[in-house]
């Protein structure tokens, strides 16, 4: 009787299948039970350009605050950039997770939708921040500063210099437009990134403001020569990898990052405007804001004052290479290879506030517009 | 109405309700809050940067499905035809590009066929130049190509399965009657794979017209798809232009799911022949051996090219300039910077959607294959309905929708579920459909004659008999599951990132071992499921499309 | 077993065709078998009995029980399909005991049902194999014991050896009518073959266009058809119609072509009667004689132990059977092509119309 087969009843698999489906499931939903805690968004790479690694700093500079109010920080590194934290929040509002957020700059805050998810608040902290930067961030307080960083174009030296070039000296839009430039340089898709977003506003304030031209003109010019990546990434990896391809639209502190990694002085040089003698760059502020019905308001607004801590304040130098919105702190050494804010004049003076945020998205599709073959 | 008749129904109806609440439902829910408050539907539309997005969307999806096309109609027919050791792993191959995350398949075409990449390499070599001479992996060519790589094994698989279907009594009785073989290729052979070659290409350029990260990443900003443009919109909060743009896309693709639909319901009759003609390498003449080589030649660099970069990219730092195993140790490290936990979010979102994915998909096929006048048709393009959507829509909608009002915002993986399930549901319904319209109703009647009940019936003969399609439809689902990335993005929190989402933030910060490793371990996986797939079901995999 | 009884059976089609209203009863123990043309409906009335299809009208009953709205696998029965349909993922021992796991059996009971079932058709050897490994005949005969595992009070079989070579076919229908009178289970057999229908069945019902003609053993339909579609069905005889010029007594004349017989029935003069002349009972022969009627040979057919010839009539097709070889061989050799010919006495079945 036992040589012949018996019928395996797949219930018995199915039901074994299922219960091992259920406690896989009840152990997983178990581990990462969501415990109540204080929430902040910020973008992916938040920290995570010095040498210990988001991690680390983000652990030792938040550790003091999370003892004095006897609460879990949760800093929730997003793998979007700022545009898509705010379409997450947009999408979270009647029911914000997140308490505060970090890296909302002075061009997106501009936008209704910015605004919609955020609560204004004015820090007590304040005192310590130059008054400048909050009229260039957000005079309404929606957003604190936290930092800053000039967007220029940047060169390697190993292939071009001011020798060669002597235009990367007091370098014009015109230059650019010289077909050796224009097709060795390397910028963002303004709409998917903010450094390029920056770089095209810079280029519609000179054009509109210092030149009264039509600032389509221009990009009608480089249309076929310049490569326009999607980000910063994909930017930052072409003009690394192409030495045909030198000249990046990127930030200021990059010759001090160079210096501090690879050796002073750095192979990396930072190019300004340079219109009516003087040099010139956009400043890419950011902000930390509240959340609008977040659900720990008080803790919020502490934690936005911390943030303007010297703990805190000290760290973004070298772990995010900008400069930190405290211009009281000292700076390390390599930072002397930086464009300097003070020797540069702002482009983000030309525009004023409500002549972006009413253009943005008409500027946008010109852009793209001559973009179109 | 006895009880019978109502658990029949509500049996029938369970997907569709499903659908509804977690697709239909929230994709409504974002379109209809948004539609009006923006710009109207029509200007939108009308307008000329959209008019020359779509065009260019639609001439880019109609080229990249010609070029997928022509090179894969060859390779399909020596799969079916030539007889050679180790085809069930070029056919496993095959699936390489279903979990290859779009940013994957970037670098690699970057690393292949981009500046300084491989072959500009060897053409600077040769010309003895120091600066690149070569670049494929940007603007329009570029787009093209990676679609057609992604696309190939597609119409590989597909026709492949339909020439093996193909008597090869019916093209022998064609030759004695004195057709040339040219003759038997344009009145016998193309007629029959016609509905497949078609089906095929009405996917590839779905998937074509649906493309964004590589859009993005190749189009230099000029050139854009509406998806891509649904994801601007979204991004710069323009939800009534991103209504409008979704609206459209669903029309164009369900008009399109709805030709699929015809097209392959007609081969569905015929099965797999028990013969299959096949000759080996060394009978072909010399001509068609060298015509042979240069097509395989082709396929080499074009497909195996990209994923050979990106096998290499997994063991070689190239900052440092070292091989290293570091990305696969890493891919096991706990805590920190460790993907450990990637990896166990990626195989358990992976995983459950697969389960959802083949039940929903039982339940799917059992609708397709009803008697009532309208489910099957109704069943057939809700299953590709998934398919037309923008991601970002379905993300932003299941988020809005779903997860805000039940509080799953705290820790969204059964949202994540949800989103790979429908992403994965098209290939499981289909593959399963297609393996029960191959049991003989007969042994179904005969089971009933036998005194089994509906539920004994369902499990000691149709679920065995449906085995082997299950199989595939769930590998397939798993890969589509797996290597999803961009809804999964929007709706998670850092906590429910998987493998593909950390290869795209590896190569944010440069971690290209990381990344390679990632990616690798997807296609290793996915492969190994494959091969198990492709034993058990007797090499019937392509069919599963 | 259970008395089958079908009354007034009935199934419409979409296209408005019908099969059906059928009456047929089936006797307890008998193996009943329904013989038509293809498309005549066997298979369908089959099903109907079966319950696999829905919509019925009439009544069905077993043992007087109406069993219309029974679910097929409620009805107690064994089915053999035409195309054998056993599992493929199961062996031929998940086959046989796949009725009895489903209505639960104990696993003793069921294995002395399977062994008991496969020494009975002669396929104990067959038990561990897959389906794919065993041959046409083995498969028919598993799919037999299956069909028979449950001691069901009624057995179908659709056509089960349309597939099978002669000789296999023959043997078989001896084994099922042998295993079918051992346990003597109501049967219910299709066939189109007239042949396998008079080897296997206690009765025939012969159907055309979804309508029951006539139902009788096998002998009764051959010597009395009841009507010429069932006479030119069976190829039972030479069907001849014509009218009425003569009554006279218990004899009426009629004329076919021009071609007068004497017909010994009643009948009204000017009236059409049709009657038909088995071959066996034509007589036929080379010697001129009186008053006999002659008729062209078109051709001998040699037989096993008799040959058939068929003549010509004025046009009217005859077929003829002779045992007389030298008869034959006289034809065949002088050329001769004319022949007289008669009806033997009482052989003339009269048809109703």
């Amino acid at each position: 009787m036992t040589q012949y087969p018996v019928r395996r009843d797949p219930r018995k698999m199915i039901a074994v299948a299922s219960v091992s489906i259920i406690i896989i499931i009840a152990v997983y939903a178990a581990v990462t039970w969501w415990r109540p805690r204080f929430v902040v968004y910020t973008y992916g790479s938040f920290f995570d350009y010095g040498d210990e690694g988001a991690e680390t700093v983000l652990g030792r500079v938040f550790a003091p605050f999370e003892r004095q109010y006897g609460v879990d920080v949760d800093i929730v590194l997003l793998d979007v950039d700022a545009n898509g934290i705010i379409s997450k929040l947009v999408a979270e509002k009647s029911r914000p997770l997140a308490d505060v957020v970090i890296g909302i700059d002075n061009i997106l805050i501009l936008q209704d939708a910015a605004k919609s998810v955020l609560e204004p608040y004015t820090s007590p902290m304040l005192s310590l921040v130059n008054e400048t930067f909050v009229d260039l961030l957000d005079p309404e307080h929606y957003l604190t500063p936290f930092d800053f960083g000039l967007i220029t174009l940047i060169y390697s030296t190993s292939s071009i210099n001011t020798t060669t070039h002597p235009q990367l000296g007091n370098l014009t839009f015109a230059d650019l437009a010289d077909a050796e430039f224009a097709s060795s340089l390397v910028t963002e898709n303004p709409s998917y990134s903010s450094p390029g977003l920056s770089f095209l506003l810079s280029q519609i304030a000179v054009y509109e403001k210092l030149l009264h031209q039509d600032w389509t003109t221009w990009w009608d010019d480089v249309r076929d020569q310049i490569n326009v990546q999607e980000g910063w990434d994909q930017a930052w990896e072409v003009w690394s990898g192409d030495p045909s391809r030198n000249l990046l639209v990127s930030y200021g502190t990059d010759p001090a990052y160079s210096a501090y990694y690879y050796g002073s002085p750095p192979d990396t040089a930072a190019a300004p405007f340079f219109y009516d003698n003087q040099h010139w760059a956009w400043m890419q502020v950011e902000g930390v804001g509240l959340v609008k019905n977040g659900p720990n308001p008080e803790l919020g607004k502490a934690f936005i004052d911390y943030c303007l801590n010297a703990t805190v304040q000290s760290e973004i130098a070298l772990n995010q290479w900008v400069y930190p919105i405290r211009t009281d702190l000292s700076l390390p050494s390599v930072y002397q290879y930086a464009v300097n804010p003070n020797e540069v004049s702002l482009l983000n003076l030309l525009l004023n506030r409500t002549e972006i945020s009413t253009n943005l998205n008409n500027w946008l599709d010109s852009w793209t517009a001559t973009r179109i073959p | 109405m006895n009880a019978r008749t109502i658990l029949n129904y509500a049996i029938l109806s369970f997907p569709f309700l499903l659908l509804i609440v977690f697709l239909v439902f929230p994709v409504f829910f974002v379109n209809a809050l948004y539609l009006f408050t923006g710009p109207s539907f029509f200007e939108t539309i009308m307008s000329p940067s959209i008019r020359f997005i779509l065009q260019f969307t639609i001439g880019q999806a109609i080229l990249s499905t010609l070029m997928a096309v022509l090179i894969g109609l060859p390779g399909a027919f020596l799969i079916a035809r030539l007889r050679f050791r180790g085809k069930s792993l070029v056919r496993a191959m095959m699936i390489v590009p279903f979990v290859l995350p779009p940013i994957v398949v970037v670098v690699g075409f970057l690393e292949m066929f981009g500046s300084y990449g491989v072959i500009d390499s060897i053409l600077m070599w040769i010309q003895g130049s120091s600066t690149s001479v070569f670049n494929l992996a940007t603007g329009i060519p570029g787009i093209i190509l990676a679609h057609t790589f992604y696309n190939i094994p597609l119409v590989i698989l597909m026709v492949s399965a339909s020439l093996e279907r193909l008597n090869p009594e019916i093209e022998e009785s064609a030759e004695i009657l004195g057709a040339s073989s040219r003759q038997r290729l344009r009145y016998i052979t193309l007629p029959h794979v016609m509905p497949s070659l078609l089906a095929s290409a009405v996917l590839t350029f779905m998937f074509c017209f649906m493309s964004f990260p590589i859009v993005l990443a190749f189009g230099q900003g000029r050139f854009i798809t509406i998806e891509a443009q649904i994801w601007n919109a979204f991004r710069l909060f323009d939800y009534g232009e991103a209504s409008s743009l979704t609206l459209m896309q669903i029309v164009i693709t369900l008009s399109l799911a709805f030709t699929y639909v015809r097209l392959t319901k007609r081969e569905n009759e015929t099965g797999k022949t028990a013969s299959m003609k096949t000759t080996s390498f060394n009978r072909y003449p010399l001509r068609e051996r060298v015509a042979i080589a240069a097509y395989l030649s082709l396929i080499v660099v074009l497909v195996l090219g990209p994923i050979a970069t990106i096998a290499r990219a997994s063991v070689y730092d190239p900052v440092a300039k070292v091989y290293t195993l570091e990305g696969f140790t890493n891919l096991f490290r706990l805590g920190g910077q460790g993907a450990f936990r990637y990896l166990v979010n990626s195989l358990f979102y992976a995983g459950l959607a697969t389960v959802f994915a083949v039940i929903l998909g039982i339940l799917l096929a059992l609708d397709m294959r009803s008697h009532h006048r309208f489910v099957p048709t109704f069943a057939s393009s809700m299953i590709l309905l998934p398919l037309g959507i923008s991601s970002i829509t379905v993300a932003y909608g299941l988020v809005l929708a779903i997860a805000v009002p039940t509080g799953l915002i705290t820790n969204p993986w059964p949202i994540i579920i949800i989103a790979q399930t429908i992403i994965g549901l098209p290939f499981s319904a289909r593959a399963i459909e297609l393996a029960m319209s191959k049991i003989d109703p007969a042994l179904l009647e005969q089971a009933d004659s036998l005194g089994a009940s509906r539920i004994q019936r369902f499990l000691f003969v149709e679920l065995p008999l449906l085995a082997p399609g299950i199989l595939v439809g769930a590998v397939f689902a798993f890969a589509m599951a797996i290597g999803e990335m961009s809804a999964t993005l929007f709706i998670a929190l850092p906590q429910n990132y998987t493998l593909a989402v950390a290869i795209y933030e590896y190569l944010g910060v440069r971690a290209y071992v990381e990344a390679g490793a990632s990616a690798f371990f997807l296609v290793i996986v996915c492969v190994i499921a494959f091969l198990t797939i492709e034993r058990i079901s007797e090499g019937s995999t392509g069919g599963a499309l | 077993m259970v008395e089958v009884e079908l009354r007034g059976l009935l199934r419409e089609f979409d296209d408005g065709t019908t099969v059906g209203p059928i009456d047929l009863l089936v006797r307890d123990g008998e193996l009943l078998t329904l013989l038509g043309p293809s498309g005549s409906g066997k298979t369908t009335t089959l099903r109907m009995v079966a319950g696999f299809i829905e919509n019925v009208h009439g009544g069905l009953l077993f043992d007087g029980k109406d069993m219309i709205t029974v679910a097929p696998r409620e009805r107690n029965i064994g089915m053999v399909f035409q195309s054998i349909a056993l599992f493929p993922n199961m062996t031929v021992f998940g086959n046989i005991s796949f009725g009895p796991d489903m209505a639960g059996w104990s696993r003793e009971d069921t294995v002395n049902r399977v062994k008991e079932l496969a020494e009975l058709l002669d396929i104990q050897h067959l038990l561990l194999r897959k389906t794919s490994e065993i041959s046409g005949g083995e498969a028919q005969r598993v799919a037999l014991a299956r069909a028979l595992a449950t001691n069901p009070n009624l057995l179908l079989l659709d056509e089960p050896l349309s597939a099978l070579d002669l000789q296999l076919r023959e043997r078989l229908q001896k084994e099922i009518r042998r295993i079918q009178r051992k346990l003597s289970v109501t049967t219910i057999y299709v066939t189109h073959s007239q042949d396998e229908a008079f080897a296997i069945s206690d009765r025939v019902a012969i159907l055309n266009d979804g309508l029951v003609e006539q139902v009788g053993t096998p002998e009764e339909l051959y010597d009395f058809p009841a009507n010429d579609f069932v006479a030119t069905f069976l190829g039972s005889g030479n069907i001849f119609s014509g009218r009425i010029v003569e009554v006279s007594g218990e004899h009426v004349t009629v004329s076919v072509n021009d071609n007068l017989f004497l017909i010994p029935t009643s009948g009204n003069m000017g009236s059409k009667l049709t009657f038909s002349v088995k071959p066996e009972d034509v007589v036929i022969s080379d010697s001129y004689s009186e008053g006999e009627i002659v008729a062209n040979v078109v051709s001998i057919i040699p037989q096993v132990g008799s040959f058939k010839v068929i003549l010509d009539l004025n046009g009217i097709p005859i077929i003829a059977l002779t045992y007389d070889e030298d008869l034959v061989k006289r034809l065949r050799s002088n050329g001769n092509k004319l022949v007289t010919f008669s009806f033997r006495k009482d052989s003339t079945i009269i048809l109703s119309d």
